[in-house]
């Protein structure tokens, strides 16, 4: 036959074309680098990628051996900073890494500003990144970031008072959802409200707590600079409790929120059996798994005895595990777990420079805790850094509002 | 128990039933009692038949031997597009989960560096936008085409 002498062109049958769904089956496996270039092929092509059911079954197969992560900065000024006012928003960058060696592969810049300079990381969910700006009025700008395909989009604006946000994942309606809890609030007459925004809706709405307060309690959730974990669709606060005894205040158990993102609830989780109150607890997420670190931060000068726990079964009373007990030295801050369940932290110390001035110099270390063998990452810059897991995704494609860069 | 299978230029296989009930659409056939004559594949030719067969007999031969299974089948989908295609084709007719699999890899692997054009041809697929709609979709993503 004439058509097997040219290599590249397989045997025409026009009636052996291959069906929808195993041309829908290779798509998905590409990278959506490729993905963007074949939208032009043909029409059915060209909705097909964008359809959020194909999104939905989009796994690009790469012969990596590691995830990834995205290393962004923090928006609080060291403490030698020197020039006031000095607009460091143009210079923001994300650094891609490889989670198992943080080496980093590239560096790429936000593609969006705003005049009050820091973005703040709220989160990261299947491929998006959520950064919000603190306006002068107290509010929050934010912005959708898909870095894959190079889009981003400004939510619209919300009359939201200050809140603690997290972004979470609807699989079952293929949506976004970015999720606010009051910082403060109390049994109050009108009940305290959740803020909730809907990419597929490109709108913001309030619902109702939705849970049991009790009166003459203060509750706040503890401020936290990391990204709130979002775990078996469910978003996941940890509460302050302050109690009114005797008009006296006094510090109660903590509480565990958990919004489900699908159905818009919150419920109470437990939490395993604690020391104490006196023991700060931050929680994130561990390979999957909601986990838990209690530490003490004033034990010792410059040591902090930490626990951490892990749920084994989500949402199961008694399935807290506790996995390991440490100790951390000059420690500053828990950032998160890696793919591989290593702890990142900040630390902190006083060096002496190069020009015999003491200085302080903030590291990030990567923790394993089997091992308790710490890892220095070789950032290049001396100020704060977030973990997110970079993955390639089409989400934001075609969406309302969404820039191209 | 041995079944026969008839390929679409008329020739018979004669296979174990534990190597052809890889085939999802086989298995079917055999449960519902329909498998007692030949078994009639008029969409798969024998030179392709003769490929799935062998497929389906080293994934019984091998099924415990992981490593040396992988080391088959990275051999095996290593043929050239027209012999892909029929793969393809053949592993969706006869429902057979692995093979299409590792098919559709296979195929996605050739196509993830392709222009638009070369997609086209490989697939004959027909262009359906104006050149003017073709530019506008280019311009939206320009750095997926460029780097």
């Amino acid at each position: 036959m004439m058509s097997q002498e040219r290599g590249a062109i397989l045997r025409r049958r026009t009636k052996d074309d291959l069906p929808d769904e195993t041309v829908l089956d290779i798509l998905a496996r590409l990278p959506v680098k490729s993905l963007l270039r074949f939208r032009c092929v043909c029409k059915p092509w060209y909705s097909s990628i964008a359809n959020p059911n194909f999104l939905s079954t989009h796994v690009p197969n790469h012969n990596h051996q590691c995830g990834y992560v995205i290393h962004i900065p923090r928006n609080i000024p060291q403490p030698s900073s020197s020039i006031p006012g000095s607009s460091r928003s143009s210079g923001q960058v994300c650094t891609l890494a490889c989670d198992r060696t943080y080496e980093t592969i590239f560096d790429f810049r936000f593609p969006f500003t705003h005049q009050s300079g820091f973005p703040h990381f709220v989160g990261s969910c299947n491929g998006i990144l959520c950064f919000s700006y603190n306006t002068a009025a107290w509010s929050n700008v934010f912005y959708l970031w898909n870095p894959s395909i190079r889009k981003f989009k400004r939510l619209p604006d919300n009359q939201l008072p200050i809140m603690t946000f997290g972004i979470g994942c609807d699989s079952q309606n293929n949506d976004f959802k970015v999720v606010g809890i009051p910082q403060a609030f109390a049994k109050t007459k009108p009940p305290p409200e959740v803020g909730v925004y809907s990419l597929s809706s490109d709108s913001w709405k309030r619902v109702e707590l939705g849970i049991e307060l009790r009166p003459t309690v203060c509750y706040y959730t503890v401020n936290n600079s990391t990204a709130l974990p979002f775990v078996c669709g469910h978003l996941h606060w940890i509460l302050k409790i302050v109690e009114d005894v005797g008009g006296h205040a006094r510090l109660s158990a903590d509480m565990l929120l958990s919004f489900d993102v699908n159905s818009e609830k919150l419920k109470q989780l437990p939490l395993p059996d604690v020391e104490g109150s006196c023991f700060m607890k931050f929680v994130t997420s561990l390979k999957g798994k909601l986990a838990l670190i209690e530490y003490k931060s004033d034990a010792q000068p410059y040591s902090t005895p930490c626990s951490i726990w892990e749920m084994r079964e989500y949402g199961v009373i008694d399935s807290w595990n506790k996995l390991y007990v440490l100790s951390i030295e000059n420690l500053l801050d828990f950032i998160g777990f890696t793919n591989y369940g290593l702890l990142l932290v900040q630390k902190g110390s006083w060096l002496v420079s190069t020009n015999s001035k003491l200085e302080w110099k903030y590291k990030y270390l990567l923790i394993d805790l089997e091992t308790l063998h710490e890892k220095e990452l070789s950032t290049q810059v001396n100020y704060h850094l977030e973990v997110a897991t970079y993955m390639e995704s089409l989400a934001l494609l075609d969406g309302r509002n969404v820039v191209s860069y | 128990m041995a079944l026969e299978l008839k390929s679409s230029d008329n020739k018979i296989f004669e296979v174990e039933e534990l190597v052809a009930v890889q085939s999802e659409t086989i298995k079917s056939l055999v449960e519902d009692g329909c498998a007692d004559n030949v078994i009639p594949l008029p969409n798969v030719d024998s030179k392709t038949l003769e490929l799935v067969l062998d497929w389906c007999k080293n994934h019984v031969d091998m099924k415990l031997d992981e490593e040396k299974l992988k080391e088959y089948e990275d051999k095996f989908i290593e043929v050239d597009q027209a012999v892909l295609y029929d793969l393809l084709l053949a592993a969706n007719y006869l429902n057979i989960k692995d093979l299409l699999n590792r098919a559709c890899q296979k195929v996605a692997d050739m196509l993830k560096g392709k222009t638009p054009e070369q997609i086209r041809e490989t697939l004959n697929i027909v262009n359906d936008f104006s050149p003017e709609e073709e530019e506008e979709i280019r311009k939206e993503n320009l750095w997926a085409f460029e780097e």
